[in-house]
């Protein structure tokens, strides 16, 4: 009786395993969209493509009356590529040393990268002008402004 | 076969091992470190490729940013799709047209646009890549392109053969190198190994030195050669050191022997070979049995120790045995063997001992004899010394006249008595006897008619009770009868009854017959005393007061008359104190009054008892006089008072001594052999002796004393009249007495200053002696006065408290030394 009970026990997680996996596969075939975001007090409702380029090259960008500040979300490695490839056009190597090369000859600094998504939210509500790229389910949990689409698809 | 066995030899040697390492390091490293180099030149041919697209991607797209008609569009994209790489390239416009490259084949492959992020995505060679634009007219667009990535995928596909060729050559050229070096790393070393070997094989001479430039090889060689030099050094101790014991075994007087573990002779030294008669040759490969009669000697000690404890004791115990040995010659002869089993790693070695005793075994042979000859004489002896012993014993325990026990054996006999009475709780009785006319006998008839008496009294005593009683003379006419079982008093009563009965009977002696009566004293166990010394005692007064009454026997009653008792029980203490020595002499200094200087002493005795301390001689001297005590005690002041004037003698003292005699003396024959006796004994002049003896003791019976004291005289004995003036004087005898000198009693001395009588007493006495020839000693001179007066009355000499006290010769004698003016002997200081 007891070894028909352990089996049983087996079975169920291997079962659930199955299922797990499925599901977790469905949930890479779901269509995500990255989206262009910054903090809702900042007054920004939409940038260019030429801004938001401008933007995250390190250059100064100005909008309704506030110097917008990009910052980068490294949370989520396939987020990152989509961000190098829709928005700035480069490798990760290029855009890292572009961004070092516009530093030391204009000035100013580094955009801040985050690697985790609930401190890159966080510190979005507390800096004004705060521009970065997020998925839209992380944006929809959040009080950030979208301000634009910068890609839709499925991973995969 | 021979290969394998090549090889093999080849991967046990070092230069295999380190060919083998080298291979096993390259196999694990190499992967890791082509993999790695391959695996970032890969990534970086991919990131430049995609940096490539998007880059030229993002030119294509502001380019057409630039255009508003379809014709520039379609301008741009052919440019795009001409530039190389790009295989295919679209504009999706706002309002849904497709504008398509027109470059490329209608239609074309890709109509399933799947966007790549990463290089070699989607496995289907093309990196697609889209981007959102702005035309002119502010319309938005999207272009998509798709670029080759075959090239670069060949590129990483040559970096890859590359690496391989690469680490292939790497490794062949490794193992090329380890092949050369390795035997030039393993040459000291085989030499050194031949090296070693030699000196294996005891090729020790030649110095081992190899060159090397590697730390630890020459480190070894140096230590090899240290080893070599230790080995050398080692060897020459051992060789030596066999030398030595070689030496030893040849010199000893023992012979050595070894045999194997099967009895062959290994080696026999010189002795051994002189003991048994052979030459070296004669024992090669033979077996100890050729040597001993007896084969046991080996087996007797084999497996005494386990092999396994070689390495703590290798050598088993000695034993040691007697056995027979066997010459060459075939002659046997006694030996001693000692084997002892000697444990090795080879195998067990036997090594015995053997000495010839034949010699020894001739001497024991003859000191067994004497020894026997020595143990029958000691037999004899002991025989004879053992009957001498009982006969001694005998004689220490009986009394020689009688051969009853004595008082020693009476003692021990009534010690075991009373032990059994107070265990087996039954009563004892002691009797103590008395002759009451043996010493009229003995005086009368001599002590050889005394000693036939004691011996008939003895033999009816004994004949009168039984036989398990004790009779015990304990000198003179005095008898113990110890009785060691009694029922009641009564018995001890009916055992006095007999043996008065049996004495009362006459003694015929020599055809007369003679009555001596007994007087029996009876104590018992346990009434009368616990121990042997008070039943003794108290059967002692029972005794005199037997003799004092008119029964013949008396049965001691502590009831009694204490005085009576005192006095007899001091009586008993007397004579024991007699025996005992308890007694002293203290001596007062007589003084010539002509010549002012101490010229004499007077002894005194006193009694030291135990129990009542120092008793005067006005309480034990009557005592003594009573119970016949007197004669020993005046024994004793005589020959101790001579012991101490010989004393005086030898420090320069010359001093006349006094000694009082009691009216007893005068009627003992004994009295002048004894006298002259200690005179001999002590070296004392007769003249330096003065007996002093009273009046009344004189008129007891005149002509006895006139004899004694004529004796006496003759001898050169000086003598005295005591306490004149006190008794009974008769003028006739003293004038016909040989006496001396008159001594005044002190009754009249004391007080003549102030008695007249007493003085002319005293003067009429000093002018009569003078008349008669006689000196005059005044005795009890107490005051100056009576010192002077004396004097003037020409007083010879004069004794009393005002000169000293009685004291001790050891207090007196500086006294005297300080006196002066003693007549010293001449020469003396």
């Amino acid at each position: 009786m007891e070894r028909r009970a352990a089996m049983r026990r087996i079975l169920s997680l291997i079962l659930f395993l199955l299922l797990s996996g499925s599901a977790g596969f469905a949930a890479g075939e779901e269509e995500r969209r990255l989206l262009l975001v910054t903090d809702s007090a900042s007054g920004v409702t939409s940038l260019s493509n030429g801004e938001i380029h401008r933007l995250f090259l390190g250059l100064p960008v100005e909008k309704g009356g506030h110097v917008l500040e990009a910052v980068i979300n490294r949370s989520d490695p396939f987020l990152y590529e989509v961000f190098l490839q829709k928005i700035v056009g480069m490798s990760s190597i290029v855009y890292e040393r572009h961004i070092l090369a516009n530093v030391i000859q204009i000035g100013g600094h580094r955009p801040k990268v985050f690697n985790d998504t609930r401190t890159l939210i966080g510190a979005l509500t507390q800096n004004h002008g705060t521009v970065t790229v997020l998925w839209d389910n992380d944006a929809a949990a959040s009080n950030l402004s979208i301000i634009g689409e910068v890609w839709r698809g499925t991973e995969k | 076969m021979a290969r394998h066995g090549k090889i093999a030899i080849f991967l046990n040697s070092f230069a295999g091992r380190i060919t083998l390492g080298g291979i096993a390091i390259h196999a694990l490293l190499i992967p890791f470190l082509f993999g790695g180099v391959l695996f970032i030149v890969q990534k970086s041919i991919e990131q430049q490729f995609i940096e490539h697209v998007r880059h030229d991607a993002a030119q294509i797209a502001e380019q057409l940013s630039e255009e508003k008609t379809e014709g520039g569009f379609l301008h741009h994209l052919n440019d795009a799709a001409l530039s190389g790489g790009v295989v295919f390239a679209q504009l999706a416009l706002e309002k849904g047209a497709i504008l398509d490259a027109t470059v490329f084949e209608k239609p074309h492959p890709y109509s399933d646009f799947h966007e790549d992020f990463h290089f070699n995505e989607h496995g289907d060679s093309i990196y697609f890549i889209s981007l959102p634009l702005t035309t002119q007219d502010d319309a938005t667009a999207t272009l998509r392109l798709g670029y080759d990535e075959t090239p670069a995928m060949e590129q990483i596909q040559r970096a890859y053969e590359r690496g391989a060729t690469l680490a292939v050559g790497y490794i062949l050229s490794s193992l090329l190198l380890v092949t050369i070096i390795t035997p030039q790393l393993t040459r000291p070393l085989r030499k050194l190994r031949d090296t070693a070997q030699k000196i294996a094989d005891g090729e020790t001479a030649e110095h081992l030195h190899v060159k090397s430039g590697i730390l630890e090889i020459a480190g070894l060689s140096d230590d090899l050669e240290r080893m070599r030099h230790a080995l050398v050094t080692k060897n020459q101790a051992i060789v030596a050191k066999e030398r030595r014991i070689s030496a030893i075994m040849d010199n000893a007087v023992d012979g050595i022997i070894t045999v194997d573990e099967s009895g062959v002779i290994e080696s026999m030294n010189r002795a051994a070979l002189q003991i048994f008669g052979y030459q070296p040759p004669d024992i090669q490969g033979k077996s100890l049995d050729l040597l001993l009669t007896q084969s046991h000697f080996i087996s007797d000690v084999q497996g005494a120790q386990p092999a396994t404890d070689a390495a703590q004791a290798p050598v088993s115990a000695v034993k040691t045995q007697e056995g027979t040995g066997r010459r060459k010659d075939g002659q046997t002869f006694p030996i001693e063997i000692a084997i002892s089993e000697l444990v090795l790693n080879e195998g067990r070695l036997y090594i015995a001992i053997v000495r010839d005793i034949t010699e020894r075994k001739q001497t024991e042979a003859e000191i067994k004899a004497l020894q026997e000859d020595l143990e029958q004489r000691v037999i004899t002896r002991t025989r004879e010394l053992a009957s001498v012993n009982q006969e001694l014993e005998h004689q220490a325990l009986h009394d020689s006249l009688t051969g009853l026990p004595n008082r020693l054996l009476l003692q021990d006999r009534l010690r075991q008595a009373l032990l059994t009475a107070q265990r087996e709780n039954h009563q004892l009785a002691l009797l103590i006897t008395d002759l009451n006319r043996f010493k009229e006998i003995n005086d009368t008839l001599g002590h050889h008619y005394g000693d036939l008496v004691l011996q008939q009294v003895s033999t009816r005593m004994r004949d009168a009770l039984r036989g398990s009683d004790t009779i015990a003379r304990l000198g003179g006419d005095e008898f113990a009868v110890l009785l060691p079982i009694v029922e009641s008093e009564q018995d001890a009563v009916n055992a006095a009854h007999k043996l008065i009965s049996a004495i009362d009977k006459p003694i015929a002696l020599e055809d007369q017959d003679f009555h001596v009566g007994m007087s029996v004293g009876i104590a018992l166990y346990p009434g009368h005393g616990a121990d042997g010394s008070t039943l003794m005692r108290h059967a002692d007064i029972a005794m005199y007061v037997a003799k004092r009454s008119t029964s013949d026997f008396a049965i001691y009653d502590p009831i009694e008359d204490q005085h009576s008792v005192s006095r007899l029980t001091m009586a008993v203490d007397l004579r024991h104190a007699i025996e005992n020595n308890q007694l002293m002499l203290h001596y007062q200094p007589k003084i010539d009054l002509k010549k002012g200087r101490v010229t004499g002493v007077e002894a005194l005795a006193r009694w030291n008892h135990p129990q009542r301390g120092l008793i005067f001689p006005g309480e034990f001297i009557p005592l003594a006089e009573h119970t016949g005590l007197i004669r020993p005690l005046t024994y004793f002041a005589l020959d101790e008072g001579l012991h101490q004037i010989h004393l005086w003698q030898k420090i320069g003292l010359i001093l006349k001594l006094a000694v009082n005699l009691s009216a007893h003396h005068l009627q003992d024959d004994q009295l002048v052999a004894k006298v002259a006796s200690s005179l001999k004994k002590w070296g004392v002049s007769p003249e330096l002796l003065q007996l002093e003896i009273t009046e009344s003791a004189i008129m007891d019976n005149p002509l006895l004393a006139m004899d004694t004291l004529t004796r006496l005289h003759a001898m050169g004995v000086g003598l005295s009249i005591d306490d004149f003036g006190t008794g009974y004087s008769s003028l006739v005898y003293l004038k016909q007495l040989p006496v001396d000198e008159i001594k005044i009693d002190k009754s009249f001395v004391l007080n003549m200053l102030e008695n007249n009588e007493d003085l002319v007493i005293v003067r009429s006495t000093i002018d009569l002696a003078h008349n008669m020839g006689r000196q005059v000693v005044a005795e009890g001179v107490e005051k100056e006065g009576v010192l002077n007066k004396l004097m003037e009355l020409g007083c010879d000499m004069a004794q009393g408290y005002y000169i000293s006290r009685p004291i001790a010769a050891a207090d007196l004698t500086p006294w005297l030394k300080s006196q002066g003016g003693l007549r010293r002997k001449s020469g003396a200081a």
